[in-house]
Parts: C-alpha cells; structure tokens; sequence
C-alpha cells in the first residue's frame, strides 16, 4: 500500500464564463473532469484513484450562481453553496425541505464550499469502491460489499443490480419531493430532465449515479411552484450528529386540506441507487383522512419490496418509522 | 486564578505559542541539507515478501536511497517493543498487518520520494489473515511468529502471574487474584455471568507521527514527536549498537498523544534511512498512516459476579481477552492493567483475573489514554448496572454499598484508596442536576490508578541572579499543559512569582530523565521532582543571602527578590553579581522521586495513586431509529489539589468526549483484515456538534494525593467511565442493553427489540 495522500498531477482550466467550459468539455470529452467545490473531487484525486488528464476548474462561473424567484417557481444556479440554500428566505418559507436537506448536509465547512450542483452530483461512497478496489462502479467485475462477510451495514435495500451502493445525497430525496427539473447544457444545446432521469441506477449506467454525461453541465435546478407552502418533513439518521452520510433520510412533500391528504410526494434516500420515490406510499395515503392510522399504514408500506443483504437489515424499519414520522408530523 | 496569566505567564509560553500559531512543531522544523523520505507500505494482512524490486526506483530523479529490511542486517536486535520486542524497525521478510512498512524511499523532495515509492514492485506471497481473536485462536490457526518473541518477562508482585507465548498467537497472559474465588461465589447468593465487547478505536492525534534524523560521525540527533524521549533513546542506543549519549533527542511541542506517540514508533526507521543515505532524513506521515500505526485495544471480557443476600460484592472472576494486533508495542502492560483493574472501586472478597493479549494481522494495539483502564471500568460498570436491575436496587445505593472507604486498599498489600468516593458520587449527582423530563439516567464510576508502580523521574530548577527561573524536565507537553503545571510547582516552592518561571525545551543532552509522560504522572511524578530540585535551588539562595548578608531568612523575600534588613531593602541581584562577578550566576537544584518497590504489593510496586471518575448522562432513546440524543452528561475526576484548575477540566471534557466518541460512533473497521475506514474522512470522531447540550465537569481537590499539596494525576480520568454511563442510561430509558460499543442506531434497535419483542412502536 502506497499511502496516497499526494496528488497526481493535471492540467488545470479555470473558465470565466458557461461557454468556455462547455468548449472545454467537449474538447476533452471523458478526459475531462468537472471541479465545482471540490468536497468529492479532491478526495478522490488525493486517493490517486481518479485520475484525470484535464481538470475543469468552474467554481468561478458567476453564471452557475445564485437563487432566483420566476414566474414559475424558484431557479437556484448549480454553483449555490449549501449555506446559502439552507438560509435562503424565499427557500426557507417556501420550500423548507429543501432547506433542511442542506442544513443537514456534512459540517459548516463543507456546506461553506460545497455546493447544490456538486451535492446531487457527488458519487458513491461505498468503501470498496473509495477504496479503489476493482469493482463494477469502478468497471470491474466483482462486488465486494454483495458478499456474506462483506460491509454493507450503510448498502442497498431496493434495487440493486451487481452493484449495491446508494445515493450518498441529503438533497436529492428534497429535489424528488419538490418535483425538481434539472437544467442539463452541453456546447450543442439544453435539456431539462426531472429527477427520474437525473438520477440513474446501475440497471442503467453503473458506473455513474447520475445521467450527466462528459462534455455536459449542470446549470440550474428548477423548482416549480406547485409544491411551495406544502407540508414538508426531513430527517435523516447518521452514525454521527455531523458530517456523516445518512444511513437513511426521508424527505416528505404533503398538501392536507380539512385534514384529507390531497396530494403529496415521499421520496427516501441512501437505500438504493437513486433516491427511492414511494409511489406506492403515496398512492395508498391519497384521499385519505391524515391520522395516526394511515400514518402506521404508510410506514409499514415504505419498505415493501426491500431485498436487505446480510447487514443492513436494520434499515427496514428505520426506512419505515421514518416515513410513519413523516406522515404524522403532517398533522400537527 | 487571574486570568491575565494567560498573557503573562512564561509558563503559558506554549499555550500562547499554539493560538499565535507561533508553535514549533516536528513539522515547522528545517535542518540543513535535510532529505525527504516516503514508505512503501504492505497492501495486505499477511504475506510473506518474496521479492523487492527497487532498481527503477533507485534510478528516479533525486532519489538517494532505498531502504528495506536487508538494510537492518548488520543490527544485533532491530526490534522493538515494550517488556516483549517482536516489531522490526522495517518488515524483513513477512508483513503482519495492512499498512506495515516494507520500503522506505529517500529523496531530495517529498514528492520525488513518493514518485519513487509508486514504481517500487515488490512481490507477496499471500498468508491466512487473522483478522479477529477467534481466527487467531483457532487449532488450526496459522502461527504470526515462527520465533519465541523476544525480550524479558515483566516483573511483578506475589499475588500476579505472567507467561510470554503461553499457546500458539497468544503474546501473552496474565493472571492477577486473591480470595478463594471458588469458595467465595458458591457463597453469594445470586451469580451473573455476562460478555462484554470493545471496538477498535484510534487515537486520532491530529499531528502525525513526524521525525528528522541526523547522523554526524556515530553520534546521532532526532526530532521527534514523541511522549518518552529517554524511553526513544533508549531504544535507539540498543537497535544501533551505541551509547546513550551518543544519541539526541529532541521532542519539540507535540500535537496530541493519546498514548499514540508512547514507546519507539518511526524513530529507529527514520535513523536508519539516515544512515544510509548519509543526509539528514524527514519522515513525516500522513494522517491515514498515524491510523495504520497504532490503536487501541479492542477485545471481550467475560465477568461472573457473586453477590450476597445483604446486596455486596463477594467475587468476581474475569476472563479479558485482547486483540493486540500484529506486534506487542505496550500490549503486556495493558494487558496487565486491564485485568488488574477489573475489580473497579469496589470491595471484594476475592478476585480471578485473567487477560490474554492475541496476537493478530490488524493493526498493532498500544497504550492509548486510559491504558486497559477504560476497557475494564467499561465491562465492570456495565455489569455493577445490569446486577442492580436484576436485583431491583438502586445504582447510587448499590455502589455507595460497596464502594472503597478512603484508605481502603485497593487490593490486598496495595495503597489505599486517595478519593473520597462517595462525596465524589454526590458531587457529579448534584452537578447532573433533576433528570430530564422523559430521559433515562446512567452513572458510572470507572477507576484506574494514576502515575504508575515504580515510576520515577528527575528534575532540575535553575534561578538566575535576576530571579528567573528554568524549570527542566523531560515532562512532555502533549497538550495536558505540563509547562505550566510544572511551572507552577516550582514558583509555588521557591516562593517565587509564577510569572518568573519558563519551562526548558526537551533535548536529552540536557533535560534531566524521566520514565516518560504517562500514567498521568506528570505531577505526581515529575511534580515531586521539581517541588524537591526548587527546594534544593531554594536553600542554596538562601544560604548564599545569609552568608554574604548575616540576614536571617525571615528577611528574605524571594518573590520580591529582596533582602529586607534593618528597615532597608536590598535587592538580591547585586548580591549575587558582587560575589560572583561576571555575567552573573545560576543556582541549580536537583531533584528527584522515585516510587519504592514493594515486594507485597500486588505489581511489585504500591500504586502511586487512584484515579477516580464519576460519570452521570441523561440520554433519551429514539425507539423508531435508534437514534440516541445526549441531553446531560458530567463528569468529575479527584484532582487531590488542582494546581492548574481550568486545565484539569480540559482533561477531564477531552476525555470525556474521547470516550463519548468511541461510545456513540468511533470505530476502527475492518474487513478481514483490511482496515476499511484508517483515512481521516470516513473516521469519525465527535465534532462540536456531538458535545452534549449540557456537559460539564467537576475538579474535586480530596488532597489526599501524593503530590505537591496533596496534588494527583487526572489526565485520563475522564475517559475511563463515561462510554458506561451512557449505556446505562440507554438501558434506563428503554430496557436495551448494550454490550457492544459503538451504540449505532442498528445496534440500539435490535438491542430494543431483544428487550421489548412485542411492544407496539
């Protein structure tokens, strides 16, 4: 073992402006790597595991920055700290969960330096695969967590395929709630994707948790306005207090007129790839009377379907008291 | 205590260096023509080397050298260790855990030697990992060592037994008792047998082990941060075949021990490379390689109580069992401790212990704070709660019941008890105040004894014509604030100001030796040996006063550094230079203290003292995710006579929250043995955020410690009761009991379901 603190070296761009690094990317095409706040990247590059040729450097793309309220809800810049989205006024009495996911987001530090972009984009944080083991994330053959004596206590309840790492994000099962679109451009145009197409599973692409590909960006985070004021809910349990991945989290998006549940939007994160939205959850709580019931009903309903592995059992009814708490908080 | 001291005081030199970032530290230190050095280091748990190919290495841009164990075959013993010597100073022919060096590179840069390090290709042939204690155990176990481990038994006392390599993987065992266990238990009324298990943790000092080496002629001069310099130099004279006072070393402002930095750890590598390559060496390792040299012990200890109808403690017998990873490093002493200590604060008519150090391919196990202390104070408190549930007692009841009345020994021939136990108990319940609404309540009282069997160290105190003083002693400041205290010790004797006094920089040449900073020693210890030298240096001064003066030494005045005779006042500097002449005169005292040996007492030794700690935490349980909140939690530790108040608390909160951090979430893991989280990202230690909502701590000053005024150690206090505490309390507020550390969500969880399988959440 070569300890690896010290890192390879890289060419390193620094655009001011969107177009210039979208030239970039697209010259470089997966040679390229995009840096923003470094929280992820840097780690990896110190590990020597990642390894790329060029480095693009784009926290300084002012463009990628800041909240904006439009006609049709909220637009926030890839590039906005965490910080700032946890203190954001319009986010905070709008769209609270969104808020809450970054306030439980790693340390001050990190929430200082990381930002939304870099926060839904981060990878994997499956030891074997940090490790640099070669594993299917990392284009090999093997998964060394899917085996009886491996370490998946932190890995997949849904829908794993080979690999069974989840989603690290605090924010990504907010975006899911908040019905999110994500503004993806690359030097040959735009497009905008929900979070269903964002983010992506193993079935799809296993080395990657998200749909962005090489010479692409992302630029923005649209949040429509159709869930602002609902009832929100977050939680999340972690090992530690801070700077700790969740061992589960719940985000909860709840429009409850006359004490009826109209609609609402539950999504989970950390037990499968992507962030797992309960539909089914959802579909069982519609119309129904918001009490102490549907709220145990709900709960028991969160995990159906899970396919624990040796050691991570616990998460079942983690996952499930956590979506019951969900529904019940809506009624207070 | 003014606070102004804190701006004032050369004694506080340290501390103001720190904030200023003024601080010299291993890694701020330059020496000329100094090269860089990395290591290669093993990617597996247990290989035997076939082949080192180091020839594209050695041919790379600014390399000086390559070395391996074959560089180590001129040296008669090139091991390492306490009492028991098995670690190489570099792998010779097999590797034993992930991460043990192999290679060493040096370069003109850090960055060539890394370079270098990478294009090394060295060739294993892969052995079983023995990745736990079972494994190790196991008939058919692979041996770890095909040798009989080198190196002496350790001395001890009538009542102990000790064998070295008693069975196959087995470094050690120890056996400590008194009483006829068998009798006594078939005599108690209720019997409980219950297992407890510790994690590995690690000790997380946020400066890496750093040295620098240089080789002029056969002499040799080392930077190291380190907790032991003489115990370093020691080590060193005996791996290279020299004298001890052909050998230097310094130990400029350490970053935090822990017990990481006890003992020889990178310091004979460093004088090797130095060696040969002919050139001053800098090793400096990161922090995930700090994690891959030393932890603490994880292991199992097997307690079966007797306790009678009257609700005392009749017996006890223990079965501790220690995974000391791949080398010894102070695994025999902890293992001694551990079992020596189980018996906890309490009276017992007899005791069986028993712990055995294995040996396996993780991570080799050394002294951390607390030094088996905390794992026997871990599995006794735990089970002095349970037995009181079972009974339906009451845990204040209960331990006051059975608890040490002062001077009580602590086992037959041994010192008496020097806290008073029971006021300590109100006192931290007092502090934890009315419980809070809807918590459970957990208290603890773990005990370890503080500055060691034997101990023993030597100081000096100069005080110049102008009154300055230089207290010099080889009392490391590891961040407990030894310069002050010692400082404070000395001004206290010599009658003079605080403000006068500066604590000398450590260099063996010059430092007067101690046994190393320790078993919380420091004032105990070195504090006695300071207190004598300023006596010593006092007397002197006031001899020369009246000598030249025929003052009488009521007339003498040290903190004004006057001699006030017939109505005038006459200062002592121009005494002194009129006798002396010059650029004037330091008078120098000697001191010294050494702990009798004591062929009755249990270790050989009495112990200097005993180190309580009483802990109380009020934590409520979340029964949905296990998660557990800590609303209170205090804890207290006897100071005897707190020379340096806010000091000791900060001990005591570190501690505390050191233990806090191993209860709740700290865990060094591995998978067969391949470490999966020694890097500092995935570590987790408690952050701020982790700190309690209501935490404090308590300095009692009991007095009846043997130090300057009464004065005993503290330092590791805080750690050795506290992880207990909060599992007792996890227990009190929802009936799960935790067995295991840490207290995860999951474990918490499945620990609710065993004790409530049907209660509706």
């Amino acid at each position: 073992m070569i300890i690896r603190d010290m890192m390879p070296g890289f060419e390193l761009y620094q655009p001011a402006n969107l177009k210039d690094a979208l030239a970039l990317l697209s010259r470089f095409g997966k040679d390229g790597w995009k840096l923003a706040g470094g929280n992820d990247s840097l780690t990896w590059f110190k590990e020597r595991i990642k390894r790329p040729k060029a480095v693009i450097d784009i926290s300084d793309i002012a463009e990628l920055k800041g909240i904006r309220e439009t006609a049709d809800g909220i637009e926030i810049g890839a590039l906005t700290t965490l910080t700032e989205i946890a203190t954001n006024p319009i986010i905070r009495a709008k769209y609270r969960v969104l808020a809450d996911a970054a306030q439980r987001v790693a340390s001050p530090q990190i929430r200082n330096t990381g930002t939304l972009g870099g926060n839904v984009s981060q990878d994997a944080r499956c030891w074997y695969y940090r490790y640099g083991l070669p594993c299917y994330r990392a284009g090999g053959n093997t998964c060394f967590a899917d085996t009886p004596e491996g370490m998946n206590r932190e890995h997949a309840l849904f829908e794993s395929d080979r690999c069974i790492a989840v989603t690290p994000s605090d924010i990504a099962p907010a975006l899911v709630v908040l019905d999110a679109k994500m503004v993806v451009q690359s030097a040959s145009g735009e497009r905008v994707i929900g979070t269903d197409e964002f983010f992506v599973g193993p079935k799809i692409d296993i080395t990657h948790l998200t749909s962005v590909k090489p010479e692409e960006i992302l630029t923005k985070i649209r949040i429509p306005k159709n869930w602002a004021g609902a009832h929100f809910y977050f939680e999340k349990v972690a090992d530690r207090q801070t700077w700790d991945f969740a061992l589960v989290n719940v985000a909860a998006a709840l429009i409850v007129k006359d004490g009826v549940i109209q609609e609402s939007r539950i999504a989970c994160g950390a037990v499968s790839a992507v962030p797992r939205r309960l539909n089914a959850v959802e579909d069982i709580i519609k119309g129904q009377k918001l009490d102490e019931n549907i709220a145990k009903l709900a709960g028991q309903s969160a995990s159906r379907g899970a396919r624990p592995v040796n050691y991570n059992r616990f998460k079942i009814p983690l996952m499930n008291n956590l979506v019951m708490r969900a529904i019940r908080d809506a009624k207070a | 205590m003014p606070d102004k001291d804190i701006l004032t005081g050369p004694g506080y030199d340290a501390v103001r260096d720190k904030v200023t970032g003024r601080g010299m530290f291993g890694m701020d230190i330059v020496i000329d023509r100094m090269a860089h050095a990395r290591l290669v280091r093993s990617p597996h748990p247990h290989a035997r080397i076939v082949d080192i190919d180091s020839a594209a290495a050695r041919a790379m841009p600014g390399v000086l050298c390559v070395v391996t164990g074959d560089d180590t075959s001129d040296l008669a013993d090139p091991y390492y260790g306490v009492f028991l010597r098995d670690q190489p100073i570099i792998a010779r022919d097999r590797v034993r855990h992930v991460g043990d060096p192999v290679a060493a590179v040096v370069a003109e840069t850090e960055a060539q030697a890394f370079a270098a390090a990478c294009a090394i290709n060295i060739v294993y042939e892969n052995l079983a990992p023995l990745p736990d204690i079972h494994s190790a155990l196991a008939p058919d176990a692979i041996a770890l060592f095909d040798e009989p481990t080198r190196g002496t038994n350790i001395p001890l006392g009538p009542l102990c037994r000790s064998v070295v390599d008693p069975a196959p993987n087995v470094l050690h065992e120890f056996h400590f008792g008194y009483g006829d266990i068998d009798s006594a238990l078939a005599s108690a009324r209720h019997v409980f047998t219950d297992c407890f298990a510790m994690s590995r943790i690690t000790h997380f000092h946020l400066e890496p082990h750093i040295n620098i080496a240089r080789w002029t002629g056969d002499r040799l001069e080392i930077w190291s941060c380190n907790q032991d310099p003489f115990l370093i130099r020691a080590d060193i004279a005996r791996i290279f075949g020299i004298a001890t006072n052909r050998v230097r070393v310094h130990t400029p402002l350490v970053g935090g021990g822990f017990g990481g930095k006890s003992y020889c750890k990178m310091e004979p590598l460093v004088a090797l490379m130095a060696r040969k390559a002919r050139r001053p060496v800098r090793l400096a390792l990161g922090l995930d390689e700090s994690l891959h040299t030393l932890t603490k012990h994880p292991g199992e200890i097997r307690l079966t109580s007797g306790i009678d109808g009257d609700g005392r403690l009749v017996a006890r017998r223990a079965d501790i069992i220690l995974d000391g990873g791949a080398y010894c490093d102070a695994s025999v002493l902890v293992g001694v401790k551990a079992a020596f200590r189980i018996g906890g604060p309490y009276r017992w008519r007899a005791i069986c212990a028993r712990s055995r150090v294995v040996r396996t391919t993780n991570i080799p196990s050394g002294s951390f704070r607390g030094f088996g202390g905390t794992q026997a104070s871990w599995a006794s408190e735990r089970q002095i709660d349970l037995i009181v549930r079972r009974l339906g007692d009451d845990p204040v009841a209960f331990r006051s019941r059975n608890m040490l009345a002062p001077g009580e020994a602590f086992a037959p021939g041994d010192s008496g008890m020097d806290s008073d136990l029971s006021a300590g108990l109100d006192e931290m319940i007092r502090h934890l105040g009315p419980r809070c609404p809807g918590a459970g309540r957990g208290i603890a009282i773990g005990l370890k004894d503080a500055g060691g069997t034997g101990n023993q160290a030597q100081a000096t105190v100069r005080v110049s014509q102008a009154g300055e003083v230089m207290v010099h002693a080889a009392l490391v400041d590891i961040g407990q604030g030894a310069p002050a205290a010692l400082c404070r010790i000395a001004a206290e004797a010599l009658e003079m100001a605080f403000t006068s006094t500066s604590y000398a920089p450590i260099d063996t040449n010059h430092s007067p030796p101690d046994n190393g900073t320790h078993v919380s020693c420091g004032t105990m210890v070195t504090g006695q040996a300071v207190q004598r030298a300023a006596l010593a240096v006092r007397q002197q001064i006031v001899d020369f006063l009246i000598e030249q003066t025929h003052c009488l030494e009521a007339e003498i005045d040290l903190t004004n550094w006057c001699v006030n005779r017939n109505g005038a006042t006459a200062s002592i500097e121009p005494i002194v230079r009129a006798h002396y002449g010059g650029i004037g005169w330091d008078f120098v005292g000697h001191g010294s203290f050494k702990e009798p040996y004591d062929q009755a007492a249990p270790l050989g030794a009495r112990n200097l003292s005993w180190m309580p700690c009483w802990s109380g935490a009020d934590v409520s349980v979340d029964r949905q995710t296990g998660a557990v909140t800590i609303h209170r939690l205090v804890v207290g530790g006897d100071a005897g006579r707190a020379i340096e108040p806010r000091t000791c608390r900060g001990q005591l909160e570190g501690a505390a929250m050191q233990a806090l951090g191993q209860a709740m979430f700290e865990e060094l893991r591995q998978d067969d043995g391949y470490p999966s989280n020694a890097e500092p990202l995935q570590y987790r230690i408690a952050r701020a955020a982790d700190v309690p909502e209501y935490f404090t701590s308590f300095v009692a000053e009991h007095g009846m410690g043997p130090g300057p005024g009464g004065a005993k150690g503290i330092g590791e206090a805080g750690i050795l009761g506290v992880a207990a505490a909060i599992a007792n309390a996890i227990a009190d507020a929802c009936g799960a009991e935790m067995m295991a550390m840490p207290f995860t969500p999951e474990r918490v969880l499945s620990a609710i379901d065993q004790a409530s399988p049907d209660v509706s959440k």
